[in-house]
């Protein structure tokens, strides 16, 4: 008796605890409740915020521009890539001035998902396009430095739930995410939206309740990354380890996406992207492109672009976008000529 | 079955530290046995002397011989003497401290006659090693769990599912969602530099520390427990709603009660414990708590804290009886009163040096600016504790730890939804390593 003897650890009553027959009740609530929670998730999905809606859109465009292709007989060019390519690119425009060239006209489509990297579209290469005739005769693909050398998942989550193919998680496993946590999550989130498209629940309840939570989070990740260099950087000075530099990146899932491409008779085109200041491209990236068959574009210093064509001093804007828009184009002109 | 899941359980950590628990395993178990098999209080305390040696030996060597030397070092260098001492770069054993002290307590039992020595040596093995509690506690004395793992466990009562249930569900709401949230704001508050942080931030750094390390550690014996509860074996209970505590005195007996309860019963009371005059008491007060402090790591912040709860407790035992506070906002007034006091112990826990802490400490008391980071920090801290603190006023009014247990089960289902919920939609950036895991 609780009450009398002042006993934390009895029940407040003279009640027992209930046995897990009695219990079960309380166990199929809260499964049915998971269950519910999933359901809304997948409801939701497609119009949780701009990046869903676009990766959501992804089987769509890639069967209307097969199926564009296949009406017209032109051929298939797919921009590639992320937030650079997305922002930075005008089919129309690309459309145009190859027509003012007079240029074989083309079909094009964009597959740019934000904030992706190679890791991302390795498989989601392999999980849209996966008709016979949906492979493009070209594709364009966008980047800066440090989009294609091997490195963490950035967005474990996301990668799991919308770009690897339940058939290609075995590969997932096998040659990029092997230690046990890697492994159960991309499981996870494979299979269930809840789990899979969990960071933005977070972020819409979140922003919604906690004021200054973008600045604050931002702050405290700054902070919190800042301390880990500083423990990295003293540990591998500590233990004689040296820094990683530009020599020492690797490009095995590059190899694994051109190695993809190539099965499919797919050209490949890589663009290294402009920026406000001309960036350093790793050399050795450009000889294992050239060396798998497939080119450099190099769009990092275009005639005319200037800063101020940049909307953020990463994306570009208005001005820089028509700009790239056309040197595409005749880029494109020379290989469709 | 038990003893061979608890090896593995710690050789998952680094099996190179199988033969350490053993040697304690071993050492420890003739003892107790020869301490039981032979006459003359001589040979008995030669023995537990033994014991006792041998076990601090080797918490020592690998828990403090890092802290001594560099502190002897720095004190010969600041004397002016050339000190050329060497250093061990030594790996911690992972929960050292925790199986250290509970076989100092089976083998001190059994000097006291208070226990007889098992015979078996698989039982005591599973006794120093169980897998549930070994690496972060709660730290079980052998008159409770020997019996428990030496008799048969069949006839357990028909409330361990649903009681183990409990438990797992709040620890791991209290260790994910608690303690890894509010612990990846303090991580970030802590490794600012005392210049760029304000007042107000250094004060959210501190409580999203205090509930960093309750939720974290709370969490971790609260699972333990739930597991254990599974596995038909009950462990004592490590938490009661410490932050609820009025006192000092109250705080000790809800937090970490397992090592409190320890330290209580074999170094405060050996010590003279209440016995003797006020300075004699206050001494042995500040010894336990100075011990209780080392025990946590080896290093001068941990000491000031048990030194400062050593202090506090002093106080209170001086002046405690002669403040009187009205009824119920007496109450609440000492509580939160008091929970600022250990908040603020708990920045030299956190804080990576004295100058780092003592920084913070001045920042609070003399620049109180609200910024975006406190402004985040503190309504993540009301997010995430204020229904956990709502649920323990609740549970605290009942003076019952398990009142949801009684509660209709629909209640049970709404408070486990509502940790399901929390649990998958607010896991932490970065999961944390269990606090205690280097205790």
């Amino acid at each position: 008796m609780a009450k009398k003897y002042h006993d934390y650890d009895a029940l407040p009553t003279d009640r027992r605890a209930t046995s897990w027959q009695k219990e079960m009740p309380v166990v199929i609530v809260v499964l049915a409740f998971i269950l519910s929670l999933e359901l809304i998730a997948r409801v939701i999905a497609p119009v949780l915020d701009y990046d869903r809606e676009n990766i959501y859109a992804f089987p769509e465009t890639i069967a209307q521009l097969e199926e564009e292709s296949n009406t017209s007989g032109k051929q298939k060019v797919v921009f590639f890539g992320n937030s650079l390519m997305l922002h930075g690119l005008n089919q129309t425009l690309v459309k145009d001035e190859l027509n003012s060239m007079k240029s074989p006209a083309i079909e094009s489509a964009k597959v740019t998902p934000v904030g992706t990297a190679m890791l991302d579209w390795v498989y989601l290469y392999r999980r849209y396009f996966t008709d016979v005739n949906s492979h493009p005769d070209i594709l364009v693909v966008g980047f800066v430095g440090h989009h294609i050398h091997d490195q963490e998942a950035i967005k474990l989550r996301r990668l799991a739930r919308h770009f690897v193919a339940v058939q290609d998680l075995p590969q997932l496993w096998e040659k990029d995410l092997k230690d046990f946590h890697n492994i159960t999550q991309s499981i996870l989130c494979n299979i269930s939206a809840l789990e899979g498209d969990q960071p933005e629940h977070q972020l819409g309840i979140l922003q919604t309740l906690v004021a200054d939570y973008r600045k604050g989070l931002n702050r405290n990740n700054n902070l919190v990354s800042a301390w880990k260099q500083r423990l990295i950087q003293e540990s591998a000075t500590a233990n004689g380890i040296k820094r990683v530099n530009e020599s020492d990146e690797t490009y095995q899932r590059m190899q694994r996406f051109i190695a993809e491409c190539r099965v499919h008779n797919v050209k490949v085109y890589f663009v290294p992207m402009p920026q406000p200041e001309v960036w350093d491209f790793n050399p050795d990236a450009q000889k294992i492109i050239e060396t798998q068959g497939m080119t450099v574009m190099d769009a990092r210093n275009i005639a005319g672009m200037t800063p101020e064509d940049f909307s953020d001093g990463y994306h570009l804007g208005e001005t820089g976008n028509a700009k790239f828009s056309k040197w595409i184009a005749t880029q494109l002109y020379q290989i469709l000529k | 079955m038990l003893l061979v899941a608890s090896y593995f359980f710690y050789s998952c950590w680094d099996w190179r530290f199988l033969p350490l628990i053993l040697t304690t395993t071993l050492v420890n178990y003739f003892i107790a046995l020869g301490i039981e098999n032979s006459e003359g209080k001589g040979k008995h305390k030669w023995l537990i002397v033994l014991s006792i040696t041998v076990s601090l030996g080797m918490l020592a060597f690998f828990k403090y011989w890092g802290f001594f030397t560099e502190s002897a070092a720095e004190m010969l260098t600041w004397i002016g003497l050339r000190a050329d001492i060497q250093m061990l770069n030594i790996i911690l054993p992972v929960g050292i401290s925790f199986y250290t002290f509970q076989t100092m307590s089976y083998t001190i039992d059994v000097y006291r006659g208070k226990i007889k020595a098992t015979r078996s040596f698989t039982d005591f093995a599973l006794y120093v090693a169980y897998f549930p509690q070994l690496v972060a506690g709660p730290i079980e004395r052998s008159s409770s769990l020997m019996p428990q793992i030496t008799n048969s466990r069949k006839s357990r009562p028909s409330g361990d599912f649903s009681e183990g249930l409990y438990l797992v569900m709040l620890g791991l709401f209290l260790k994910v969602v608690v303690g890894d949230n509010l612990g990846f704001i303090a991580d970030g508050i802590f490794a600012e530099s005392s210049d760029e942080l304000t007042g107000t931030e250094a004060l959210v750094g501190v409580y999203c520390f205090a509930f960093q390390i309750y939720g974290d550690f709370a969490g971790y014996s609260s699972i333990a427990r739930g597991v254990s509860k599974w596995l038909g074996i009950d462990l004592m209970t490590n938490f009661r709603m410490p932050y609820l505590a009025r006192n000092p005195s109250d705080f000790w007996q809800r937090w970490h009660i397992s090592l409190s309860s320890w330290l209580r019963d074999y170094l405060y009371i050996p010590l003279g414990g209440n016995r003797g005059n006020k300075l004699g008491v206050y001494r042995n007060l500040m010894l336990t708590m100075l011990l209780g402090g080392l025990w946590h790591g080896a290093g001068w912040t941990f000491l000031i804290w048990g030194g400062l709860h050593g202090v506090i407790l002093c106080i209170y035992r001086a002046l405690g009886d002669k403040v009187k506070l009205p009824a119920l906002w007496g109450r609440i007034l000492a509580t939160v009163f008091f929970f600022h006091l250990v908040c603020l112990t708990w920045l030299f826990f956190r804080a990576e040096s004295l100058t780092q802490a003592w920084e913070m400490l001045t920042l609070i008391f003399t620049q109180q600016e609200m910024t975006p980071l406190a402004n985040y920090g503190l309504r993540m801290v009301f997010f995430f504790c204020t229904p956990l603190m709502v649920y323990e006023i609740w549970l605290d009014k009942a003076r019952s730890l398990r009142r949801l247990e009684a509660a209709r089960w629909g209640w049970r289902a709404a408070v486990y939804c509502y940790f399901v919920f929390m649990l998958i939609i607010f896991p932490p950036p970065v999961f944390g390593q269990f606090i205690y895991f280097q205790f």
